[in-house]
């Protein structure tokens, strides 16, 4: 593959301070230290603390705070979740341990398990009733360190994060719109690089590598390694041809064990990655995980509103089946895998007829070219529901986290500030969900077109083939517009 | 850095030993709750407080707690004291739709309590 090299617009790994803490070999500790004691008082809270949900950390940490500020950093930074991830940390000691021989299977090096991983949390989730259970996220907490661990001391990469892990594929999607990326200063360097260090990590016996010519008996620059020696990409990116977001946990490792100090964290256009027909491989899994993500958020949304519970018990009513796991893992097959799959393939179906292309391949050519423009809705979609817990209950965590100090007899933030705890207002709500999924329709419709006119280069082909796409984009915008008009619940029960 | 997981755990298990558990009921009354169905908005709560024989219990303070099962909603809460025939009228705003759980703390006027719980959806 060649170089790849676009135009950024700032390297934040040079600005002053911010970019000295990043490249530090403790940099990333920065964010994954706070992100493990949380993760630990989430266990512990989760096991010792109040049962009910909206008075237990473990319920609000992670249902309310993570989830509504992993989308606002991903719409404004990039992945700072995984590159703050605390499952990684006990991981490290896995690498250590093991002994780095089995590689992971080649016909499992797809996206097909993250999306049965997703389709698992999110019917886990909705079945037992995750956001209401303190000790079951505790659980979830815990199966994530055991996997991760698991995984690393198995194989050679980092399977767990690139294959499995449900956060971090929600993650790797978003990040297609982010505006930061890695990508290269000089490809001249990259071109004429020995070690390759950004993905092979480096473990020289010689700490010190000369990496310029010499002069008069003096090297111009030198670039310390770390005596430990210094990581490489976990999930495999070379970091020269890195076109995506997509399997970028942000940990850096590239640019601490470039020795040529080549490596950038780019400003860049978040809409540049999902309107370059290059920038991923055209691949099934990876095109369908987008759509599928999507068509989730309005899954997942539509279990906060009224209508699900009347859905739910007509079809129990109809069908005779009243087992609420049957009925809800039936109700999310057809809205999470066999919705996106009908819709989506049918919309490439469709715009391949329009457009009058007859070559071959033609199918799968505008189904991996469209898909990642469904990225912008896909992401308003879930920031509206996100954003719509976070602001309604972003200053819970004050009176809880008082009372969980009062629990251990620790008096130093006073009685619980239940005033604190007030939400925003819905005027406020209501305008951040309109932004949210207006945005993200036209964003993903505009993005189609730039796509469709990139395909074809006759117009009217062009507009005929983006027909189909942004007919679809529109139908899923207003579905979503009138889920969100609804009165919005904190979870009832299911079947009544 | 391999040390910091086990001092964690440590820091866990000191905690676990420090929670501070509820105090204990000890007043012996029955609480009786509405089992009307809610509906969203302003409403008053009656709630019964008697002796375990029956008997009305007038001067007691009642409180009511109603949090969401879900995460992210403040708990509401209502107040009265006094009652009149062991009938107590608690205002209360049921604020949003979904699963409640409500709890019922009565008072007695020698300072002992007792407390039920009750799950209500909307």
């Amino acid at each position: 593959m060649p170089i790849y090299k676009p135009a950024a617009l700032l390297d934040v790994l040079q600005t002053p301070l911010l970019g000295r803490v990043l490249r530090s070999r403790q940099g990333r500790l920065l964010l994954q230290v706070p992100f493990f004691v949380l993760a630990a008082l989430i266990i512990y809270d989760g096991f010792t603390g109040p049962p009910l949900a909206s008075r237990n950390l473990a319920g609000v940490l992670p249902w309310v705070h993570y989830r509504g500020l992993v989308v606002l950093a991903l719409l404004f930074a990039g992945n700072l979740f995984c590159m703050g991830c605390p499952f990684t940390l006990p991981r490290t000691l896995a690498r250590r341990m093991s002994k780095r021989g089995r590689h992971w299977p080649q016909r499992l090096r797809n996206k097909w398990i993250a999306i049965a991983a997703l389709f698992t949390f999110f019917f886990l989730y909705e079945w037992l009733d995750l956001w209401a259970s303190p000790l079951l996220t505790a659980w979830v907490v815990i199966a994530y360190f055991s996997l991760s661990f698991l995984l690393e001391f198995l194989f050679t990469e980092s399977p767990f994060c690139k294959y499995i892990c449900p956060l971090g594929t929600f993650n790797f999607v978003s990040s297609t719109i982010s505006p930061l990326q890695i990508q290269v200063k000089d490809a001249n360097r990259c071109a004429t690089c020995v070690g390759h260090e950004c993905i092979n990590g480096s473990y020289s016996a010689q700490p010190v590598i000369l990496i310029d010519e010499i002069t008069d008996g003096v090297p111009t620059r030198t670039h310390t390694h770390d005596k430990k020696g210094v990581l490489g990409c976990g999930t495999l990116l070379y970091a020269p041809q890195i076109k995506s977001n997509m399997d970028c946990v942000l940990c850096l490792d590239c640019a601490r064990a470039c020795p040529h100090d080549n490596i950038a964290l780019a400003v860049r256009n978040p809409l540049r990655e999902i309107t370059d027909l290059s920038a991923w491989p055209k691949r099934w899994d990876l095109a369908f995980l987008v759509i599928a993500l999507a068509f989730m958020g309005l899954a997942n949304a539509f279990g906060i509103v009224p209508p699900v519970y009347a859905l739910l018990n007509s079809i129990s009513r109809a069908t005779g089946i009243t087992s609420q796991a049957v009925l809800l893992f039936g109700f999310f097959l057809v809205t999470t895998i066999l919705a996106p799959a009908l819709f989506g393939v049918g919309a490439a179906w469709l715009s391949v007829k329009f457009s009058g292309t007859q070559k071959a391949g033609a199918l799968r050519l505008t189904f991996t070219s469209f898909a990642p423009t469904f990225v912008p809705l896909a992401v308003g979609i879930w920031t509206a529901h996100y954003l719509y817990h976070f602001l309604t209950g972003a200053g819970t965590i004050i009176p809880i986290f008082q009372n969980f100090l009062l629990d251990h007899g620790i008096n130093l933030l006073g009685a619980p500030n239940y005033a604190a705890a007030a939400p925003a207002a819905n005027g406020v709500i209501a305008l951040v969900q309109v932004v949210a999924l207006f945005g993200g329709f036209v964003v993903s419709a505009l993005a189609a077109q730039r796509v469709a006119f990139k395909l074809y280069r006759d117009r009217g082909a062009g507009y005929a083939a983006w027909l189909p796409f942004v007919g679809l984009l529109f139908l899923m915008t207003v579905i979503a517009f009138w889920m969100f008009s609804l009165p919005m619940e904190m979870r009832g029960a299911l079947i009544s | 850095m391999r040390a910091r997981p086990v001092w964690i755990l440590f820091i866990l298990l000191i905690l676990t030993g420090c929670r501070v558990s509820n105090r204990p009921d000890t007043a012996s009354v029955l609480i009786t709750l509405p089992d009307a169905k809610p509906a969203i908005g302003q409403t008053t709560l009656t709630v019964t407080v008697q002796t375990p024989d029956g008997k009305p219990i007038d001067n007691a303070t009642v409180e009511i707690t109603g949090d969401m099962t879900h995460a992210g909603m403040a708990p509401v809460f209502g107040k009265v004291q006094g009652g009149k025939e062991g009938r107590y009228s608690v205002p209360f705003d049921w604020n949003m739709g979904g699963d409640w759980m409500l709890t019922i703390k009565v008072t007695l006027p020698d300072g002992t309590s007792a407390q039920i719980q009750q799950k209500y959806t909307l």
